[in-house]
């Protein structure tokens, strides 16, 4: 009997490949385990995408989880196309090579190279490295030379033995003896068999390794036809037009050691290399090597003595006259409770730098304002990140920072929507570089009505027939026990049990969830002093003067990377407008951090007359009675992703 | 029919001495028929080259009414034209004879009328990973001439058109043996099974293994073939001969 353990997938891509890959990272996780892999390597193309699910779900699975991605590289030819005989719409593209971290430095290096050659281009689009990035990080690094992807799979068809020969060689010199692996793939393809005895003479006589693997783009057969819908959707045509576009057969699911090793039966070398390069790549996601922020400060001084001076000086300024002098003392004791928690866990310069932006938006006559839990914050009042009293009002700081909670301070600040909000992005990406700071994702997904017009696309559907079809599906992301797609289409006369009906509905349900594409988030930046580039690849967003981690906010809360929300809020500048016009004409100065208690706000609501009234007005909190505001406006709240 | 061509005839006539006053031909003829219970019948006629020959056109309106019938009674007939610059080609003195453009579009519409419309024209391989697939075009005569070396071919392979049915022995999922109606073959090598399997959306969806291989006959005569099994109805077929 085969030793499961014998075999391990180095070479699988997921959906994060973005419509070059049919299933979540956390499917090939999840399947890896069931075939008993001990582990599997994701190798997304051009980044790192899906590579915070994939950990944490082969973690829970019991599967170490190896990080690659599957790399661009130019000048070096073009990726293998149909022969010039054979009719065909495959496009030039660049050719890809496999680069997997076996260190830490290896994964700082794939990320920096990620981000060097995203960065080189002008507008948000794939890109390529060049050799000269490929020389830069090669570090750390192990280099598989691909399926037919591969630059060597056009080398030998194109130029034989020699071009091959001379291209490994020059791959050879890049990542050094030893960590170079010709890539042998078996997915029942003449042309592939006769690639891989060529592959086979030029390892013997270069005296290089061979591996072994499947170049997974899905985790089971079933997931070959998503692959080919995919397929459809990035070359813009339908599945009876796409040809030699799609791929010849289903063999390039996660397949288990059992049939991998009669697959490569005659070369046992082949699967036994994955077993030692997989012990070989020693990094996981567990060591990511994220630090915190850091916060420039004068000589003689740390961050924690630095912020303790701030924090010192906004009590005094908050508490020390007035009506707060009373809570001076309690203020200072909080804010003592909270500062050696926040010593403690090592986020000075986190709130430094949220000060830091709170100091610019006050020099540039911008109105900011902290919101969420930062408001139980007496440190964050302080700093005048917030306008709310925690120490008058007995807020819990616990909310919003708990040692043992393990979660990571989240400060959202509401500014005004446009060139304001814009100038503090712009000012941040000045302050800490354009590696050193950058937007968090927003990963497009497929959800019903989109689904629903691709796969019918995909189909040749008639347009008429299409619009019918998608406007079936519901609008909101709520859905009832009834609300499934199945229903709206029984419901609609449609005969679900007919084959194509089916075929589309199943196409469409399987669609559900998977990315299909990059988005950036409305205002949640990532800052890591001069190093994020070196933690997580950072790429163009289509915005001009935007940069994007390759991460949404639910992957760096689970890597730990802490963000700050700078949140575009119209009803800022009205707030602006009023604390400048209330003192003109009623002669009134307003503090919004000292509002006066006024009874009739409160009734108002109780009416539910909230019709204008910012965070106030949703049928849900108007349907509700409220006891105080913090209830109705916290209540309606949206789910988090599971 | 003799009715529809009587009447074809005429309009024909009219057309021609329309584009003629213009010092033009007819390119293209469309027949459009109206048909008892409101269905349309079109059919589009186009020479090889314009021309103005009467009796030559009608000949293709024959062939091609007979090869497309309407399915119900004729209630109308339209027929309208588009006009082409009539062909003008210098013959050589000793250039070899071609035949009349007319003539052969003559033949291709006889030939079409007997075999079917989709089994007449030149063959041309498809955008398809199914092995063998070609459709046939019209004949069309390009301008140009390939210049670009080739490498001459290593191996051609001779298919068989039907394949045909045979019954195979497997020894360790590997063919073994092979029968087809009239001999024995004994496979001494088996190369595969090379995948093919697409079209899932449809109902012409196939799944089929290939295996190349050198087999024996009784007299020691050894050929090298190419076995197709269907894996979707597990049938086996013998596809082609490698010469």
């Amino acid at each position: 009997m085969t030793d499961a353990a014998e075999y391990v997938e180095l070479h699988a891509a997921s959906a994060f490949s973005f419509l070059a890959g049919a299933s979540q990272p956390e499917a090939l996780a999840e399947h890896a385990a069931q075939l008993d892999m001990p582990a599997i390597a994701l190798a997304d193309r051009n980044g790192l995408y899906g590579i915070a699910r994939f950990h944490t779900m082969a973690k829970k699975s019991g599967v170490k989880a190896h990080i690659g991605a599957e790399i661009a590289v130019r000048a070096i030819g073009n990726k293998l196309t149909p022969a010039s005989w054979l009719p065909h719409q495959c496009p030039d593209e660049p050719p890809r090579i496999v680069l997997l971290c076996s260190s830490q430095t290896g994964y700082q290096n794939l990320c920096q190279l990620i981000t060097r050659f995203k960065m080189r281009e002008t507008t948000k689009t794939e890109g390529a490295a060049t050799l000269e990035d490929l020389e830069e990080f090669s570090g750390g690094l192990i280099c598989l030379t691909g399926g037919d992807e591969s630059p060597i799979a056009a080398a030998l068809a194109h130029g034989g033995h020699r071009e091959a020969s001379r291209l490994i060689e020059r791959l050879s010199a890049i990542y050094g003896n030893g960590n170079l692996y010709l890539e042998l793939q078996r997915h029942q393809q003449r042309d592939e068999e006769c690639r891989n005895q060529s592959l086979l003479r030029l390892a013997s006589s270069l005296r290089l390794p061979v591996i072994a693997t499947n170049g997974v783009r899905y985790a089971t057969e079933k997931g070959r036809e998503l692959l080919d819908v995919f397929t459809t959707i990035r070359h813009h045509t339908s599945l009876d037009q796409a040809g030699r576009l799609l791929t010849p057969n289903a063999s390039r699911s996660l397949r288990s050691a059992r049939e991998m090793t009669t697959f490569f039966s005659d070369i046992h070398e082949a699967i036994a290399n994955t077993r030692i390069v997989s012990d070989r790549l020693e990094f996981t996601l567990n060591n990511l090597g994220y630090e915190f922020p850091q916060y420039p400060v004068p000589n003689g001084e740390t961050m924690d003595s630095f912020l303790e001076k701030r924090v010192e000086e906004g009590v005094r300024k908050r508490y020390g006259t007035g009506t707060k002098r009373p809570l001076l003392d309690k203020a200072r004791a909080q804010v003592q409770h909270e500062l050696k928690l926040i010593a403690k866990l090592g986020f000075a310069g986190y709130f430094l730098i949220v000060w830091d932006l709170i100091l610019y938006c006050q020099q540039h006559g911008i109105l900011v304002q902290g919101r969420g839990s930062a408001a139980n914050s007496a440190v964050c009042y302080a700093l005048e990140i917030t306008a709310v009293d925690p120490v008058g009002m007995e807020l819990l700081f616990e909310r919003f920072l708990n040692e043992n909670r393990g979660e990571w301070p989240d400060i959202d600040l509401d500014l005004p929507s446009g060139d304001q909000r814009e100038q503090i992005i712009q000012y941040v990406y000045e302050r800490y570089g354009q590696l050193g700071a950058a937007m968090t994702a927003n990963i497009i997904s497929y959800r019903g009505r989109s689904a629903a017009r691709e796969v019918g696309k995909a189909l040749g559907f008639e347009e008429d027939q299409l619009a019918r079809l998608a406007s079936l599906v519901g609008h909101w992301e709520w859905r009832g026990e009834n609300d499934t797609m199945a229903h709206h289409f029984a419901q609609a006369g449609f005969d679900i049990r007919h084959p194509r009906i089916a075929r589309y509905l199943d196409l469409c349900l399987r669609m559900q969830n998977l990315p299909r594409h990059l988005g950036q988030h409305s205002g949640g930046m990532v800052i890591c002093a001069g190093m994020l580039n070196r933690v997580v690849p950072i790429e163009r967003a289509s915005m001009p003067g935007r940069t994007v981690i390759q991460w949404d906010k639910e992957d760096c809360a689970d890597l730990g990377l802490i963000k700050v929300d700078l949140l575009g809020l119209g009803m800022m500048a009205v707030l602006k407008d009023c604390i400048e016009l209330i003192p003109r004409h009623n002669g009134k100065e307003v503090d919004l951090a000292a509002l006066p208690e006024d009874p009739l706000v409160y009734k108002t609501l109780c009416k539910a007359d909230t019709v204008g009234m910012f965070q106030v007005e949703s049928l849900a909190q108007m349907a509700s009675i409220p006891q105080n505001v913090s209830t109705l406006s916290g209540l309606p709240r949206p789910m988090r992703r599971n | 029919m003799d009715s529809l061509l009587f009447m074809g005839a005429r309009m024909i006539d009219c057309l021609l001495a329309r584009v003629a006053t213009r010092a033009l031909s007819l390119a293209s003829l469309t027949v459009e028929m109206s048909l008892e219970g409101g269905r349309k019948h079109k059919r589009v006629i186009r020479p090889a080259l314009p021309s103005l020959d009467r009796k030559f056109l009608l000949k293709l309106l024959q062939l091609e009414i007979a090869a497309h019938p309407p399915q119900a009674a004729v209630l109308s007939l339209t027929l309208t034209a588009e006009a082409g610059q009539s062909s003008k080609v210098q013959l050589g003195l000793f250039a070899p004879q071609m035949p009349e453009p007319s003539r052969l579009d003559v033949t291709i519409a006889r030939l079409k009328a007997i075999a079917g419309e989709d089994r007449v024209g030149s063959p041309v391989l498809e955008d398809s990973h199914r092995s063998g697939s070609f459709r046939m075009e019209d004949f069309s005569v390009s301008g140009t001439f390939a210049t670009s070396k080739s490498s001459p071919p290593k191996m051609a392979l001779r298919r068989m058109r039907p394949p045909m049915p045979v019954r195979v022995k497997l020894r360790a999922t590997k063919p073994a043996a092979f029968r087809d109606p009239e001999r024995n073959f004994e496979i001494t090598a088996a190369y595969g099974p090379w995948r093919s399997a697409s079209c899932w959306w449809s109902s012409v969806g196939w799944d089929e293994d290939e295996w190349d291989v050198l087999a024996q006959t009784g007299n020691g005569t050894t050929v090298a073939c190419l076995l197709v099994q269907d894996r979707t109805k597990n049938q086996w077929r013998l596809e082609a001969y490698y010469d």
